[in-house]
C-alpha cells in the first residue's frame, strides 16, 4: 500500500489532481477516490470571507497522518491513501484539499475516504484563519 | 535545562510569538510546568510534546512542547 501526505504552498491546481492519478496509474485498482476541498465564500455577520490562510505543524501531521493510515489501512483494503493540503493564503473557490484513496472495489473506497477525511479534519495540527474582504480575521472552527 | 515551547494558531496571535526557549529545572513534570500557564489563555488547547500527546512525562533537555488550539484544517 502507498501513502503520501505532501503540503502545497498556495492552492491545489489540476496539476497537483493529476499528480494524484499518476501515482496511482500502475496499482492495479479498480476504484479511485477523490475528495477535494473548497474554500467557501461564506458570509459571517455580513462579512464575506475571501481566503483562509492555512498554517500547520508539520512534523506533527506527519506524524498524525501516520497513525491515521495505520488506523484506515487497518480497517480498509486499500492500495492507496494520499493527501495534499495547503498551507498559506488560499483565495475563496480554490482548492486547499485533495484526499485521494484508491482500492480494488468501490465500496471499500468510498467507505475509507469518508473515514479519512474526518479523521484528517479532527486530529491533524492545522490551522485556518478565515479574512474577511474588510481584511479582519477570525480563526477558523471546522463544523461536524 | 532549556526547552522550547511553541504556539500555534490563535495562540501564536496572541502571544505575537511562535516560540519561546525557557529555562525550568531539570526533572520538571509536565503537568507542573502547564500549571503555570493555566490561566494564561482564555483558548482550550492540546499540549504535544516532541510531536506527541503525552498524558504525563519528566521533561528533559531540549523537549519542544506545543500549545495547539482546536485544529481546523481541510
Amino acid at each position: 500500500m502507498m501513502s503520501e501526505i505532501k503540503f502545497i504552498q498556495g492552492a491545489i491546481t489540476a496539476t497537483h489532481i493529476s499528480e494524484l492519478y499518476e501515482a496511482d496509474a500502475h496499482n492495479n485498482t479498480g476504484a479511485q477516490i477523490l475528495f477535494t476541498g473548497k474554500i467557501r465564500p461564506d458570509v459571517i455577520n455580513g462579512e464575506k470571507v475571501s481566503a483562509i490562510e492555512f498554517t500547520a505543524y508539520e512534523p506533527m501531521v506527519e506524524q498524525q497522518f501516520k497513525l491515521i493510515v495505520a488506523e484506515i489501512k487497518n480497517e480498509f483494503d486499500l492500495l492507496s491513501i494520499f493527501l495534499f493540503h495547503s498551507l498559506g493564503n488560499i483565495k475563496a473557490n480554490e482548492l486547499c484539499m485533495a484526499v485521494f484513496v484508491s482500492s480494488a472495489h468501490r465500496e471499500t473506497a468510498y467507505k475509507a475516504s469518508k473515514q479519512l477525511v474526518e479523521k484528517i479534519k479532527t486530529d491533524l495540527p492545522i490551522w485556518g484563519k478565515e479574512i474577511f474582504e474588510t481584511g479582519e480575521h477570525q480563526w477558523k472552527v471546522n463544523k461536524i | 535545562m532549556r526547552i522550547t515551547v511553541k504556539y500555534f494558531g490563535v495562540l501564536a496571535e496572541k502571544m505575537n510569538r511562535s516560540s519561546d526557549v525557557i529555562n525550568i529545572e531539570e526533572g520538571t513534570l509536565l503537568s507542573e510546568f502547564l500549571n503555570r500557564w493555566e490561566s494564561s489563555f482564555d483558548v482550550k488547547f492540546k499540549v504535544a510534546v516532541n510531536h506527541k500527546f503525552v498524558e504525563e512525562k519528566a521533561l528533559e533537555e531540549n523537549d519542544e512542547i506545543a500549545f495547539l488550539p482546536p485544529f481546523s484544517g481541510g
